[in-house]
């Protein structure tokens, strides 16, 4: 807990109050149960007399005084604890979130999207379950034990060492036994997993395994999965079914042990049978005590597991390139709206020394304004990897991008982005409303007849009508559209941007032919009107034919640029692509 | 392990948990008959640890008593009998010693007999998995299937083990500890009981109440968790369109909301144990106070009373998390039972067996003919209606049209996958219905177009269909699918494991399923749109990896690319679009 959780603890401290005041209230209520068990052994002690019973009423109404202030109390603290732990959690999520923001996309790749998921949702709940553990229970648990001892000393010596070694000895066996079962529940929860991939394997190519017969092997496989499951549960039961016999066993023969011990202290007359009791209701709260405390244990170390991930998160920083200085900041091209000198970018930016691991090699090129660039070539040969780099989702390693003659490492990421409007290979539709969706990029909504003469480009509005208009749900991830609607939509979400450049990646891969026609001859005629330059990747040559350059790529270099005509002659590839597509062009 | 009041303000996460105690809130003895069928190896251990547990409770009835018996002779300084108290403490300690052996008994034979009960729920839905038709996968998402073998299956083995731990040692405890009580004091008998009553009544209130703070609560975490997922999911977009903003802020109001009412739950959720014990210490202050007022106990009868008091208050305390438990027990096994219940696909036909060997014998021709089929997957909702179709031996059939016309139903319908409501097929003049399923789907080779891998070697992922084939035919299975080339340059060839060591593209993983399909050297292929996710070239490659593959044998080719079916025998041309 040194310095290592800076960041998270930093989210404590708006409540510092709460931290106080929480284990404050709960002291004061452990005092209290403290001295109950003296006061009982005096009712004990002195109640046998019929002359005493003003003093017994007295004393119980004390006791139970105490009792409902000790709730009070008790109360208090759990309020600070509901604060303080609903707070760090809130405060948390928000610092989380917003750093995953702040992020770049390698970055966010490199942590796993998966994992930033949960360390903003589970990970977040299991510190707040610290939080509010720690103010709860961490000062009540030692405190009722040191004081029981204490009080126990206070009155009788070897009465003290009885309950002091008793409960060393019960606190050791709890915590070695929760440790060893602790540590082998990670493995039982491994083996659980494996049941889960096994399972989600088996329903996921349910086709595939019945044409090939082999559902028996999947099944052999679950079986087997969850038989390594049980019996890693029985070997861990092995150890954990201990905890309660000897934890209680031990408890037991403590007390057995105070009453053999004062039978003797009491036949020396220092005892009465009263304090007996008070030693024995010590015994007691101790015990009940410690228990909770191994189970804080537990709790605390996935906080600190938790804990630590969160820290991880919220410790980097985004890595940005420093933008360029001197003459390779700018680029005194006028005409040319983008331009590309000499990149060479690798996902795996520790490789970047190694040649093999480029996504782009040495890539140059360059648009102008209302221009349409062409993007083709195979499949992993770093298509997506331009827009990508355009974008700036990525930093390249070598060479220069020059977005209207800036270097875009100098711009900022919003005036960058703000020119450019997307269109991903694999589209993510917005929980909301289509207009919400088409609305994504603007600061302004769109006029309605604009907004409907933009969705007659990307061919979307016919089913925009059908599913009830542009107010129409779009549920998450966008399910309730299919995988050619899904495209048309980000498609109007990019047209409905006042950016100059539009960017498509291969946008048009699930549309069927006529509709995929009917798109491209409405696109020239809008980018014509709005001045767009347009980026086009695409898969199919008779899409980008009328380009006004294509760039060809093969395994992250360009093989050749050019127009389509030269390019049929000049670039083997090219030539290829097009012969593969003339054939089926037939109908 | 850890104290389950302290924690389930924080289950939140489970939505499940919540959806579990919305259940059955009734056991029938139908459940528990149910249950007993995945119980079946463990009856002796059960037996076991009834006795076991009977006999631990008994224990811990009879020790209190004879505790405060031994107090009791004690009295003032001088008169002790040291060799008595000495003997007694001897029983005791042999009476603790029983009793933890025998909680041991019981605790260990609980998780056996709780892990094979999830193990046997297993076994069952794997089997069931294995028998149930297409249908159901089509029908039943996958993750709510995967569900049943995760959580449910393990919320009948916790529900089982919590139910085991305690019910007979509570019952034993709780009957023996009253009857004791009466027959010390009927008047202290009479003054614990109702707070014992007020204790179960004061937790299962304010635990009522928390359920609704939390069920509000809930609704808040799923819709952040959402909102996480999204910006995780679309945060390419987000960047891209400049809208970090407008997520976070709607995020932001959310988290405030979240925030104010987790305070209400949190706070509510962890008042019964300061309220417990409240009741706890005022039961105490009553014992020691009104056993010396009127019920004029001796010092040994008080601390009975107290032993007897934690007998009762701890698993009264304990008891609204065990109902909890065992009522989401009871809630799963239905989930688990409505889906053994579901009927299966049918048995392959009488006489349909034993006939492997004489077609294989027989070397495979591929005629292929669909007479008068009518199906839907909905009765209100023919995909085919009246549909016949004839295929020549070694041609090969495209078939395209716009989606949802059912080009992908007539795989599903040669395949088995599903039967056809009238009419029939046959292949080489025999019915598929008469031939065993995998008789037929070894006939047939398939690629679709979600290409399916293994977490497992490529070389495994070849062989899938043919785990024996040795090296050699799974390198000649790859070379034949245009997929030796890549596969040579992977880190470690064909030992890679794909999705693990290294993430394969479309292309390339649809090359893999072709050699698997390949390598097991079918009469029949089927290419379910496997091509619409790659691009042109790979798509040449693939086609020419088909074609090389279909010579001389029947193929049908779905495709919404024309460039996909040049050159085949017969085009068919599906849905709305016109006759070829």
């Amino acid at each position: 807990m040194k310095k290592k959780y800076r960041e998270i603890f930093k989210e404590f401290r708006p409540y510092r109050k709460e931290f106080i005041l929480g284990p404050a209230a709960k002291l004061f209520e452990a005092i209290l149960e403290l001295i109950l068990p003296i006061l009982m052994g005096r009712i004990v002690d002195t109640g046998f007399s019929s002359d005493s019973r003003g003093y017994i009423a007295r004393t119980a109404l004390l006791m139970f005084a105490m009792a409902a202030m000790g709730l009070a109390a008790a109360i208090v603290c759990q309020y600070c604890a509901a604060r303080a732990c609903s707070g760090v959690g809130a405060r948390l999520r928000d610092r989380l979130l917003t750093k995953v923001n702040s992020l770049t996309v390698a970055q966010q790749e490199k942590c796993g999207v998966s994992f930033l998921n949960v360390a903003m949702t589970s990970d977040v709940n299991q510190v707040s379950t610290g939080v509010s553990m720690f103010i709860r229970l961490v000062f009540r648990a030692p405190f009722i034990t040191v004081g029981g001892i204490v009080m126990a000393l206070l009155l009788d010596a070897p009465m003290s060492i009885v309950i002091g070694v008793g409960s060393a000895l019960f606190l050791i066996t709890l915590l070695s036994i929760i440790r060893v079962t602790f540590l082998r529940y990670k493995v039982v929860q491994q083996k659980l997993d494996g049941i889960s991939r096994v399972v989600n394997e088996r329903l996921s190519g349910i086709r595939v395994v019945r044409a090939f017969s082999r559902e028996k092997h999947h099944q052999d496989a679950t079986d087997e999965a969850s038989e390594i499951y049980a019996q890693e549960t029985i070997s861990v039961a092995r150890y954990s079914a201990l905890l309660r016999p000897i934890t209680i066993l031990i408890m037991n023969s403590a007390v057995v042990l105070v009453l053999w011990v004062g039978g003797y202290r009491i036949d020396s007359g220092i005892l009465t049978t009263g304090m007996l009791l008070t030693f024995i209701n010590y015994i007691f709260s101790i015990f009940d005590e410690l228990n909770k405390l191994g189970n804080l244990v537990v709790i605390f170390s996935r906080s600190f597991v938790s804990a630590e991930r969160i820290e991880g998160v919220l410790e980097l920083t985004p890595e940005r390139r420093e933008p360029e200085t001197g003459a390779d900041a700018e680029d005194h091209d006028d005409k040319a709206i983008v331009k590309w000198k000499n990149v060479s970018f690798s996902y795996l930016s520790d490789k970047e020394d190694s040649e093999e691991y480029y996504a782009l090699k040495d890539v140059s090129f360059e648009l102008r304004k209302g221009e349409k660039l062409g993007i083709i070539g195979t499949t992993g040969s770093g298509k997506s990897t331009i827009i990508a780099l355009l974008l700036r989702l990525y930093d390249i390693q070598k060479g220069h991008i020059y977005v209207d003659g800036k270097s875009i490492a100098a711009l900022d990421d919003r005036t960058l982005r703000d020119k450019m409007a997307p269109v991903f290979q694999t589209t993510s539709l917005f929980e909301g409303t289509i207009r919400d969706n088409l609305n994504l990029g603007r600061k302004e909504p769109l006029s309605e007849e604009e907004l409907k003469a933009r969705c007659e480009v990307a061919q979307a509005w016919d089913f925009i009508c059908e599913k009830g208009g542009p107010d129409a749900r779009v549920e998450p991830k966008g399910k309730n559209f299919s995988g050619g609607q899904r495209q048309r939509l980000s498609i109007a979400r990019a047209l409905c941007t006042d950016s100059e450049i539009l960017l498509l990646d291969d946008a048009t891969a699930a549309l069927d032919k006529d509709t995929s026609a009917r798109f491209s001859a409405a696109l020239s005629e809008h980018a014509k009107k709005h001045q767009r330059t347009i980026v086009e990747i695409s898969s199919k040559i008779n899409e980008i034919a009328d380009s006004d350059w294509i760039i060809v790529l093969d395994n992250g270099a360009v093989v050749g640029q050019g127009k389509h005509d030269a390019l049929l002659n000049e670039c083997e590839a090219y030539a290829r692509i097009a012969q593969s597509q003339e054939m089926g062009g037939v109908e | 392990m850890a104290k389950d009041s302290m924690l389930s303000g924080m289950g939140n996460l489970n939505p499940d948990a919540a959806k579990m105690s919305d259940g059955k809130s009734k056991i029938s003895l139908k459940d528990l008959t149910a249950l007993l069928r995945f119980t079946g190896t463990s009856k002796i251990s059960i037996i076991l640890l009834i006795l076991a547990a009977v006999l631990s409770g008994g224990l811990q009835v009879v020790a209190p008593y004879f505790m405060g018996i031994t107090v009791d002779t004690m009295g003032e300084a001088g008169s002790v009998d040291f060799t008595f108290l000495g003997k007694r403490a001897m029983i005791l300690l042999c009476m603790y010693l029983l009793a933890a052996l025998f909680t041991w008994v019981v605790s260990y034979f609980a998780n056996v007999v709780a892990a094979k009960t999830a193990q046997e729920v297993r076994r069952a839905l794997s089997l069931k998995l294995t028998k149930l038709p297409v249908s159901f996968y089509d029908t039943h998402p996958q993750g709510d299937t995967a569900a049943h073998f995760i959580n449910d299956a393990d919320a009948i083995s916790e529900g089982m083990l919590q139910g085991l731990l305690n019910l007979f040692t509570v019952l034993v405890t709780i009957l023996g500890t009253i009857g004791f009580m009466v027959f010390i004091s009927w008047k202290m008998a009479l003054i614990i009981l109702p707070m014992a009553v007020l204790m179960i009544w004061s937790a299962t209130t304010i635990a009522k109440k928390t359920t609704k703070y939390f069920k509000s609560q809930q609704s808040l975490v799923g819709s952040i968790s959402g909102d996480v997922e999204e910006n995780l999911y679309g945060r390419k977009e987000i960047k891209a369109f400049g809208c970090e903003e407008k997520f976070l802020n709607s995020f932001r109001e959310k988290n405030d909301k979240l925030n104010k009412s987790s305070v209400t739950a949190q706070f509510a959720s962890s008042l019964p144990n300061p309220v417990t014990r409240f009741v706890d210490s005022t039961t105490y202050i009553l014992i020691g106070a009104l056993g010396v007022w009127i019920g004029g106990l001796t010092a040994g009868n008080i601390m009975t009373f107290i032993l007897y008091w934690k007998n009762f208050s701890k698993p009264i305390n304990d008891l609204t998390n065990i109902t909890t438990q065992v009522m989401a027990a009871f809630a799963s096994l239905g989930r688990v039972f409505a889906i053994l219940d579901l009927p299966e696909e049918s048995d392959d036909a009488e006489g349909a067996k034993g006939t492997i060997e004489k077609n294989e014998n027989e070397s495979v021709q591929g005629e292929v003919l669909f007479e008068h089929v009518t199906f839907g997957y909905t009765p209100d909702k023919k995909i085919f209606d009246d549909f016949s179709l004839r295929v020549e031996p070694g041609q090969k059939v495209a078939i395209i049209g716009p989606t949802g016309c059912g080009k992908t139903t007539l795989m599903n319908l040669l395949m088995r996958f599903y039967e056809p409501d009238e009419g029939r097929i046959l292949i080489d003049g025999k019915d598929i219905r008469e031939m065993p399923r995998s008789e037929l789907r070894h006939r047939f080779g398939m690629v679709l177009q979600e290409t399916w891998l293994l977490e497992r070697s490529i070389r495994d992922n070849i062989a899938y269909g043919r785990p024996d084939a040795t090296d050699e035919e799974v390198i000649a299975a790859a070379k034949a699918a245009r997929a030796h080339g890549f596969i040579k340059r992977l880190p470690e060839g064909y030992d890679t494991v794909p999705g693990k060591d290294i993430s394969l593209s479309e292309g390339q993983k649809q090359l893999l399923c072709i050699a698997r399909v390949l390598l097991m050297d079918p009469g029949l292929l089927i290419l379910d749109e496997a091509t619409s996710a790659v691009d042109t070239l790979t798509e040449k490659r693939i086609v020419e990896a088909f074609d090389n593959m279909t010579r001389g044998r029947t193929g049908f080719i779905i495709a919404h690319r024309l460039s996909t079916i040049a050159g085949a025998d017969q085009v068919i041309t599906l849905g709305k679009a016109k006759k070829p």
